[in-house]
């Protein structure tokens, strides 16, 4: 069950969509018939059901203050390191990359184990940024993927995250070059 | 001489599901090549085989979740169940079974999945197409803008019809052909030229080849053939009429489709190792080419 206090009360809310990533629109000619994509209707019906029977899990686990108390902590962490990792990357600092990247990867694994703590739209959160800084090198993080993931963490791991915020979480990484939706390839490679 | 940056690149389904789901190493690939273009087009029997041939794959994963709830299982029953007779089914499927780290419980990549599954059929199409700059909806169909309803999370989703004989009120394809009729008269031709025998003419080509005769023939009623359906490789082709380049994972049908609309193919092949093939227009032998000669 999702709690009614803010994790990240001090952090400032940066706008979705409205950062340098996100509005890297490409713009230019197109061929005659054709719409622009950005015009193009939601082809996802936007559910009836009241919030509280959409996104949420099952619970088979009950949050104990204790865990909302972890969760705030490691949430504040991982807004940290996430700064962290931007700075060094801005300044390209491989050492401080990697270190900020190796803490911030601790964090969002403690935020994974305590996802019972929160929605399922939340936890698929978390779980793409767990996917685009699994199997990284930290040195090689650009200022941008680095700007993305803290935007991620900073504006979206609130308490009350809902699909718009999946969705621009999505663009973010994806804008700034990540694959959320997975890291790991298959077990075999066609030839 | 290569295709302009500037020219509109034309991405296929094949390209859309590995922007989603194939390995990381081919979706940089990908966004390199898409790097190059100003343009990025694609189009909505694009979308519809999306839905089709990706977002209803999740679907089933999810059930199989639900039924088993064991990612373990699922992975299991996916190797030993969909054989080579579907092994199109099969290989989506074990590409969309994600797993984070190695060290994950069952637990962890069991909600992992489901999570991921989800999302996917919510947002991979909008996510699929904020990266366009523009998508050719002339083709009126109706399927693709069926809207994809959740009815129960994580169980039961509804994608509306897929034949377009159901929505025959909505369906557009039938202008969509008649505005090309010209052309489908010569794809027509150029389809009959190429030998039965020859190993490169696969079935969708002969279904298309079939397809467009008995729409010459007889245009009324079109839609009761299913045409998104059942010559979804054609209606792909007439959609990217207009790009001068195509983008593609499947090169058997594209390569015939492309060479005769006059258009450059890309081809991003599976494996990572190798790279991209580029078969301009006006190059003769692009056989050749696709085969590393």
């Amino acid at each position: 069950m999702s709690s009614s206090t803010s994790d990240l009360t001090e952090f400032s809310a940066v706008s979705s969509g409205s950062g340098r990533i996100a509005s890297d629109a490409i713009t230019g000619a197109r061929p005659a018939g054709y719409a622009h994509a950005a015009g193009t209707s939601d082809p996802l019906e936007r559910s009836p059901e009241p919030r509280d029977a959409i996104g949420q899990r099952p619970q088979t686990k009950r949050a104990t203050a204790s865990d909302r108390h972890a969760l705030a902590e490691h949430l504040g962490d991982a807004l940290s390191f996430g700064k962290d990792l931007e700075t060094a990357a801005a300044a390209c600092d491989q050492q401080g990359a990697a270190i900020a990247g190796l803490d911030l990867r601790n964090s969002l694994r403690a935020l994974w184990k305590l996802r019972h703590v929160r929605s399922d739209d939340w936890a698929t959160i978390v779980n793409k940024l767990q996917v685009v800084t699994s199997k990284v090198e930290f040195e090689q993080f650009t200022r941008d993927m680095a700007m993305a993931v803290r935007m991620s963490i900073e504006s979206h791991l609130r308490p009350d995250v809902d699909n718009d915020d999946i969705r621009a979480v999505t663009l973010l990484l994806e804008r700034a070059g990540m694959s959320p939706w997975k890291c790991l390839a298959p077990a075999s490679e066609e030839a | 001489m290569a295709a302009k940056p500037a020219d509109p690149i034309f991405l296929d389904t094949s390209i859309q599901i590995a922007r989603k789901v194939h390995r990381p190493e081919i979706q940089h690939s990908i966004t390199n090549r898409l790097r190059q273009h100003q343009e990025i087009v694609s189009g909505t029997v694009v979308r519809q085989e999306f839905k089709r041939r990706l977002l209803k794959e999740a679907v089933y994963l999810l059930k199989q979740l639900d039924e088993r709830k064991s990612y373990e299982k699922v992975h299991r029953h996916v190797l030993d169940t969909l054989g080579p007779l579907q092994y199109r089914k099969m290989k989506i499927c074990l590409d969309l079974l994600v797993t984070v780290y190695e060290e994950d419980e069952d637990e962890d990549r069991f909600d992992r999945t489901r999570l991921m599954l989800r999302d996917l059929i919510k947002n991979g199409i909008g996510t699929a197409e904020a990266h366009l700059t523009s998508i050719n909806e002339s083709s009126g169909c109706a399927c693709a803008h069926q809207p994809i309803l959740e009815k129960k999370p994580f169980v039961r989703y509804e994608f509306g019809t897929d034949r377009c004989s159901k929505v025959k009120d909505k369906c557009g394809i039938r202008a969509f052909l008649d505005g090309h009729r010209d052309l489908l008269v010569r794809l027509h031709d150029y389809l009959a030229s190429v030998p039965d025998k020859d190993a490169s003419k696969t079935d969708e080509l002969k279904s298309a080849q079939a397809f467009i005769r008995r729409y010459l023939d007889a245009p009324d009623g079109v839609e009761g053939e299913d045409p998104c359906l059942k010559v979804g490789d054609l209606l792909v082709a007439l959609e990217s009429v207009g790009c001068s380049t195509i983008y593609t994972m499947n090169i058997r049908e594209t390569q015939h489709l492309a060479h005769f609309l006059n258009q450059s193919m890309v081809y991003r092949p599976p494996n990572s190792d190798r790279p991209e093939i580029e078969c301009l227009t006006g190059m003769s032998d692009w056989n050749e080419k696709l085969s590393g000669g």
